[in-house]
């Protein structure tokens, strides 16, 4: 499964529309460990959260915001963005966010948000991608990651190197592939923001 | 089909400038506070913490227990929760100042004055063409234009100012925390202007809204998921 370099087994480039100012930007699917880089090892909504003091809890709800619009510095590339701009967007980030969680199967398209724009495969010419920082190659992921990376090289008897280089959506579909409600260590595909942020 | 995103796009449309009433009266000149929107965990990483649990309270009943956990702190926690509440406008102000533009006056009166008045998903360039920098100040403002222009024009002698700080910020009085609550609402963390602080005395009763609201939108795609 050598990782992939020409799209054959990410998503090509997407173009995502945002409501204002109406206009498109053209998103990219990440490496996973790019996607991934800075992700905070607690989040709202887990165990570990309800059970923090609440200054504690301000501050994982901080860094959970912060990372998202970090992310979407990396994964957006046209036009490149930074992290100022993509604070500028106000409301649109978060359309942009979640249009990009969807698009790579993070997160099932809402029924919630039937006014989400498509997302729709941008035309093939190619782009010149804007550097990704090396240390998502070589940094070791927040603990809890660490957990599910690790399980799912065994699964997949692949380096985790190999794993932390797939596009973001390869390595989402293969871990959907793997979980199994039943499997007591299973990975429940409709859930995969609670597993992360849970304590492996 | 949409265009393509550009900075230049961003940044023009996510302006905003906020006439200083007070202080433009005081000093006889117009004084403007020129800013961006602010992303949500800017306005967290100022904001104090919402109450304990509250992250478990519905947004229609935040308002109330939050004045029910306001009210049953001891006075001195009372005081600095207020404090607080009216130094994070003041925040927001500092963090999203932006220097004045260097520019021919001409085309700072599109910018600084123009998109004072744009309405709501409309960018008044594109609707009523800006004719004259003393056409908006006459129409809209009461300004002689005299006045603005020496104020466009030394902006461009004396060059970009830096960001204002915190307390340049608090400085502005309640210029400041108006400035600040046209920021929180044109940034989308306050919906309506409804929900912003009903007056800046009122900071840390009425700072809830506001923080309930960041609070509950907050990581809204992720969350959503969970």
């Amino acid at each position: 499964m050598p990782p992939d370099r020409d799209g054959a087994v990410g998503l090509p480039d997407f173009l995502i529309s945002i409501p204002e100012p109406a206009s498109q930007v053209r998103a990219r699917d990440l490496p996973t460990g790019a996607f991934f880089a800075g992700f905070p090892d607690d989040l709202p909504l887990t165990d570990c959260f309800e059970a923090a003091e609440w200054e504690r809890q301000h501050a994982i709800v901080v860094n959970l915001e912060r990372w998202v619009s970090l992310m979407l510095t990396r994964a957006i590339v046209e036009p490149v963005l930074t992290l100022e701009v993509v604070q500028r967007l106000g409301p649109s980030r978060d359309v942009l966010a979640r249009a990009y969680l969807e698009t790579i199967g993070w997160v099932p398209p809402s029924p919630d948000s039937p006014d989400m724009p498509p997302v729709v495969e941008a035309p093939a010419r190619r782009k010149r991608y804007p550097p990704l920082e090396l240390t998502w190659r070589t940094a070791t992921p927040g603990k809890n990651l660490h957990g599910i990376l690790k399980q799912l090289a065994t699964r997949t008897r692949r380096l985790p190197t190999e794993l932390w280089a797939l596009p973001i959506s390869a390595w989402l579909f293969t871990l959907k592939c793997f979980s199994d409600p039943k499997d007591p260590v299973g990975l429940p595909d409709d859930d995969l923001m609670r597993l992360i942020g849970m304590e492996v | 089909m949409p265009k393509m995103l550009t900075v230049e796009l961003i940044n023009r449309y996510t302006e905003l400038t906020h006439v200083a009433e007070r202080l433009s009266k005081d000093l006889g000149e117009p004084v403007i506070i020129r800013a961006r929107r602010i992303g949500r965990e800017e306005y967290l990483s100022v904001a104090p913490p919402n109450p304990p649990g509250s992250s478990t309270w519905k947004r229609g009943e935040f308002a109330k227990r939050f004045t029910e956990w306001f009210d049953a702190l001891p006075r001195e926690a009372r005081e600095a929760r207020t404090q607080q509440g009216r130094d994070v406008l003041y925040r927001v102000v500092a963090a999203a100042s932006l220097p004045p533009l260097v520019c021919p006056v001409a085309d700072c009166a599109d910018r600084l004055w123009g998109r004072r008045l744009r309405k709501e998903g409309e960018v008044l360039e594109e609707g009523r063409p800006v004719d004259s920098l003393a056409e908006h100040l006459e129409v809209d403002h009461g300004q002689t234009p005299d006045a603005a222009e020496k104020a466009a024009l030394r902006a461009n002698t004396d060059g970009p100012t830096p960001f204002l700080t915190f307390d340049q910020a608090r400085q502005l009085g309640t210029d400041g925390e108006e400035a600040g609550i046209e920021i929180m609402v044109a940034s989308g963390i306050w919906q309506r202007a409804a929900d912003a602080p009903k007056a800046a005395d009122d900071a840390a009763s009425s700072d809830a809204p506001g923080g309930a609201a960041a609070s509950d939108a907050g990581s809204a795609a992720l969350r959503d998921a969970a």
